[in-house]
């Protein structure tokens, strides 16, 4: 049981970082962790490190790269971009998610009986 | 599919550029906590405070590089690195477990690579032709002669008739003088069919090999002849330009047309130089289909043809030839048998019991270290339970136990190696020179490969045991309590099986060692019909363009003459075929006022052509009439001495003497009976012999015997110079005593007897150490348990028998398990055992005996330690 709860969470942050990317552009992982804060108005503050996992997952499926670049202070840092395969999983999952979400949305609509 | 072998491909490379790519996480993370930092500073909290914070927020560094490596793959290369290391550290820490560990692995493997080499050389490699599953040799044989080689024109027979095979091709062995620098020096012929080449594959390496019309039947002989590769090598000087230059031969010049490659051989046929066949049918002998001289045939079946019914094709052939020709064929049959058989047939069984009994030595090997690594598991248990405490998986403790024990089993394979490599060629010695390809034996990489894989399964097979143990641990209890584990019974047990099991392995192959020098030491009892000491014998063949009856009836005349003469010499004669090799020619044979058959159906007898003194030098009882004499010449009645096997066949109740056989092609009256003389061998069955007087049927390749008072060795020059003082064109062929050629006749024998006892000898080693091991720790384990019964009264006696009597009861039981399994597997040796039965009770109780002392002594040392056991220091240790 533990272990699929683990792998929805993943797949959450998972898509997350690709959302995150999609609509950022490259980013390095401190960018896209911050930014996913951001987006949640700090409503989920992750353990930054476990970013990481979820891009080193991304890269191996081969949805995003990660290039070494220069940072905004001119500093070195890995960015990473979305790939035209994670661009398409990007809208699978999103529809998926969107499916699923409604669905669970129409169940936790439902009224209990009196 | 593709994201898995992507996935597959990212993590292969992160194993192979495993430290940079860590590096590179660790600055990613490194400019991630910057960026926190910065992040903090900015929102005014103190550097040091703000650093603490981005800490936190990115969590555990080190932990995330654990994890970053499991994700990418470092993982597997890294755990197997630092496994190896920790077992390399485990060894140095106890060099001497693990010294006695790989030279036990060394023993076992060892003896696997060095009789797998001779498999691979002689089994696997001396049949090197295209095709090989194909290849028959075809023999003939009719109702009363056993195999017999093919006369002539009935493979001219086969060959325009079949429909089975896609070649044919003959070859006979022949002898043959080379003028090496005037000197004649004779060297092997072959004459083989222009097929017989392209049949076994053979594509010379200079110029070419016959052509059909180089060997037309009964067609003149050209002058051109194949040559072997160590001849061009050895005689020729390698001369590259050899091809249509003229070799000096002593019958006439010959051309050179092709010299064969170095890896051409071939079993049946071990020539130097080689002649078409073809010619031969010119002469009588040849053209004959009942009395020839005889050549083999080799033929490859067509694609999908199978065995049975190419034998249905020959048997049609052979029908018809037997309606077309019913004095000679009458009732044959063509007999075929694979390539594989009929060169391969006798050795194969030696090798594989050999290979089957380095397996068992192996085994032996695998337990004792089980054995050495299960006692050691004990001390390291804490160790493990401790490492299971703290996280580590069973599968995580398991891939480190057998990393070390596979990387054992390495060590003692290349220690293995190193033991095949330095004994194989003191083993080799002892081989029969006749067996196929004895001399390619090598260390290939087929043979490495072969270690290889038997290291590897010989250390997956001995960490098993102890790898069971490690992942059945009790952890509370392995961590709390420090007594022995000898308490863990199942451990106990599994300790005796082994040493059951060792002792009974051990068992079965001494008794089949002791079994196979038993025969050797049986046959070499055999008496041979005649008095092999201080005997010389000498093979001539005499040629040349001036050889006919008259020349060679008086060239063994006084050559026997002049040898007589040389000091020491008793006497002298000769014989076409002396004892111990094999019988050339052969007859059917009918005696007189029995019914008359033809010939196709009578028994077959040896002809044997010997000289007047030959029974008398050879020391060879009369049992009836007389021997030869002078009178019995060529103008004298024909008569003939017959050995005592045919003399009994023939008139099994009545002397044999005056009565007539009718036997090589006339009627000849019997004069005198002998013993039998050991013709093929001192263990196989005398066959029936007809010895004709040498006058009455002269042949140029005669052996001569010279009894000597001396070392009839030192005698060979003076012999070769008498031959050459007859006529300075002959020569010696070969020369040896008649001992070394009985010798010769029991290598095979010697071979697999000392092979075997070499091994049954190592399993008997390994038996007794695994005991000794065992036991001393079953001692070490009770010295507290001893300790308590002394101090309670028991005396040092008692001890001893307790001890004692405990390996006696597990090497009883060993003792008889291996009695039912020798009793099984010794039928596997039967063929090979002479005048011993494979049950012979002799060997079996004294093997026994010897196995029960041999584990007793290995009981009564750690016994008698335990005899010794203060009591005070036994109870204050624990």
């Amino acid at each position: 049981m533990t272990e699929s709860k683990s792998e929805v969470l993943q797949g959450t942050l998972d898509l997350m970082v690709l959302k995150t990317l999609a609509a950022m552009g490259p980013l390095h992982g401190y960018g896209t962790a911050r930014r996913i804060e951001q987006i949640s108005e700090e409503a989920l503050r992750l353990n930054q490190g476990t970013i990481y996992a979820s891009l080193v997952r991304l890269q191996q499926r081969g949805w995003i790269k990660g290039e070494w670049g220069a940072s905004e202070k001119n500093r070195k840092a890995k960015f990473y971009s979305l790939t035209r395969a994670g661009r398409k999983q990007l809208s699978a999952e999103s529809e998926n998610w969107k499916r699923i979400a409604s669905v669970i949305g129409r169940v936790l609509r439902l009224q209990e009986r009196g | 599919m593709l994201s898995l072998l992507r996935m597959l491909a990212v993590r292969a490379r992160g194993m192979f550029s495993g430290r940079q790519e860590d590096a590179e996480f660790s600055d990613e993370l490194r400019e991630h906590l910057d960026m926190l930092t910065e992040e903090n500073v900015r929102r005014g909290m103190p550097l040091v405070e703000a650093r603490r914070e981005a800490k936190i927020r990115l969590g555990g560094a080190t932990q995330l590089r654990e994890t970053h490596r499991e994700l990418t793959g470092l993982s597997f290369l890294e755990t197997l690195l630092q496994d190896v290391r920790y077992a390399l550290r485990m060894m140095r820490k106890s060099p001497g477990f693990t010294a006695v560990a790989v030279l036990t692995l060394a023993l076992g493997i060892g003896a696997n690579t060095a009789i797998f080499s001779v498999v691979d050389a002689v089994l696997l490699r001396s049949l090197p032709y295209p095709h090989v599953n194909r290849l028959v040799i075809l023999s003939e044989e009719l109702p009363r002669s056993g195999k017999m080689n093919v006369s002539m024109p009935d493979f001219f027979d086969w060959q325009a008739q079949n429909r089975s095979f896609e070649g044919m091709a003959a070859f006979a062995p022949n002898g043959f003088t080379f003028l090496e620098d005037g000197q004649p020096t004779k060297v092997d012929e072959g004459l083989v069919s222009w097929t017989f080449f392209p049949l076994l594959g053979a594509r010379p390496i200079l110029g070419r090999t016959f052509t059909a019309d180089e060997d037309k039947p009964g067609g003149s002989w050209t002058d051109g002849i194949v040559i072997g590769y160590l001849f061009w090598k050895n005689k020729l000087g390698e001369d590259p330009n050899i091809i249509g230059k003229t070799v000096a031969f002593k019958d006439g010049p010959a051309q050179v047309i092709g010299v064969l490659p170095p890896s051409f051989q071939f079993p049946g046929l071990r020539a130097d130089v080689y002649y078409q066949i073809g010619p031969m049918f010119q002469y009588a002998g040849y053209k004959d289909r009942s009395n020839h001289p005889g050549i083999q045939v080799l033929a490859r079946l067509k694609p999908g043809v199978s065995l049975a019914a190419a034998q249905a094709d020959m048997d049609t052939i052979m029908a018809r030839l037997g309606m077309q020709y019913p004095q000679s064929n009458h009732g044959e049959r063509a007999e075929m048998t694979p390539i594989s058989t009929a060169y391969l047939g006798y050795i194969q069984p030696v090798l594989l019991i050999l290979f089957g009994a380095a397996a068992f030595v192996l085994l032996l090997a695998c337990a004792n270290v089980a054995n050495l690594f299960l006692s050691r598991s004990t001390t390291r248990r804490r160790e493990m339970a401790l490492r299971t405490a703290i996280g580590a998986t069973r599968g995580r403790l398991l891939r480190q136990l057998f990393t070390e024990s596979v990387l054992l089993s390495l060590l003692g394979g290349a220690a293995g190696v190193l033991l095949a490599f330095w004994t194989m060629h003191p083993l080799l010695m002892l081989a029969p020179r006749s067996i196929p390809n004895i001399s390619g034996v090598e260390l290939n990489t087929t043979v490495l490969f072969f270690t290889l894989g038997t290291a590897m399964f010989t250390g997956v097979l001995f960490g098993f045991a102890p790898g069971l143990h490690a992942v059945r641990l009790d952890l509370n209890r392995s961590l709390k309590d420090n007594t022995s584990a000898a308490s863990v019974p199942a451990r106990q047990a599994f300790r005796s099986m082994l040493l059951v099991g060792e002792i009974a392995v051990a068992l079965v192959l001494v008794i089949g060692s002791g079994l196979l020098i038993r025969s050797l030491s049986a046959t070499l009892k055999v008496n041979p019909g005649f008095n092999p000491e201080h005997l010389l014998a000498a093979d001539l063949h005499v040629s040349g363009a001036q050889v006919n009856d008259a020349y060679i009836l008086n060239f063994y005349g006084s050559l026997i003459e002049r040898v007589r003469a040389l000091p020491g010499v008793q006497s002298a004669a000769a014989v076409m075929q002396a004892p111990v090799e094999s019988i050339h020619w052969t007859s059917p044979y009918m005696g007189e006022g029995q019914p008359e058959r033809p010939p196709s159906e009578r028994p077959w007898t040896a002809i044997n052509m010997a000289t007047t003194d030959y029974f008398w030098t050879m020391q060879t009882s009369l049992l009836e009439g007389r021997f030869f004499t002078d009178a019995d010449n060529a103008r004298a009645p024909l008569v003939v001495i017959l050995n005592k096997t045919l003399a009994k066949r023939l008139w099994p109740n009545e002397s044999a003497i005056g009565k007539r056989i009718h036997a090589q092609g006339e009627w000849r009256r019997v004069v005198g009976v002998v013993g039998d003389l050991k013709q093929y061998g001192l263990n196989i069955r005398a066959w029936p012999e007809t010895f004709l007087p040498f006058e009455q049927m002269p042949v140029g390749f005669m052996t001569l015997v010279v009894r000597t008072s001396a070392n009839p060795a030192n005698l060979t020059h003076s012999v070769g110079d008498a031959v050459r003082s007859v006529d300075k064109e002959q020569s010696i062929v070969t020369a040896a005593p008649m001992t070394h050629y009985i010798e010769v006749s029991v290598e095979p024998q010697r071979f697999s007897a000392y092979l075997l006892s070499l091994l049954g000898l190592l399993a008997l080693l390994l038996a007794a150490i695994g005991t000794y091991g065992v036991m001393a720790y079953n001692v070490a384990q009770r010295t507290h348990e001893i300790g308590v019964r002394m101090a309670l009264g028991a005396n040092p006696g008692d001890v001893l028998r307790l001890m004692i009597g405990r390996g006696a009861k597990l090497a009883s039981v060993g003792i008889g398990i291996g009695i039912v399994g020798a009793l099984l597997l010794t039928r596997l040796i039967a063929s090979q055992l002479f005048g011993v039965s494979s049950r012979d009770p002799l060997t079996f109780g004294a093997v026994a005996i010897l196995l029960l002392g041999v584990a007793l002594l290995a009981c009564w040392i750690p016994a008698r330690r335990a005899m010794k056991v203060d009591p005070m220091v036994a109870l204050r240790y624990e």
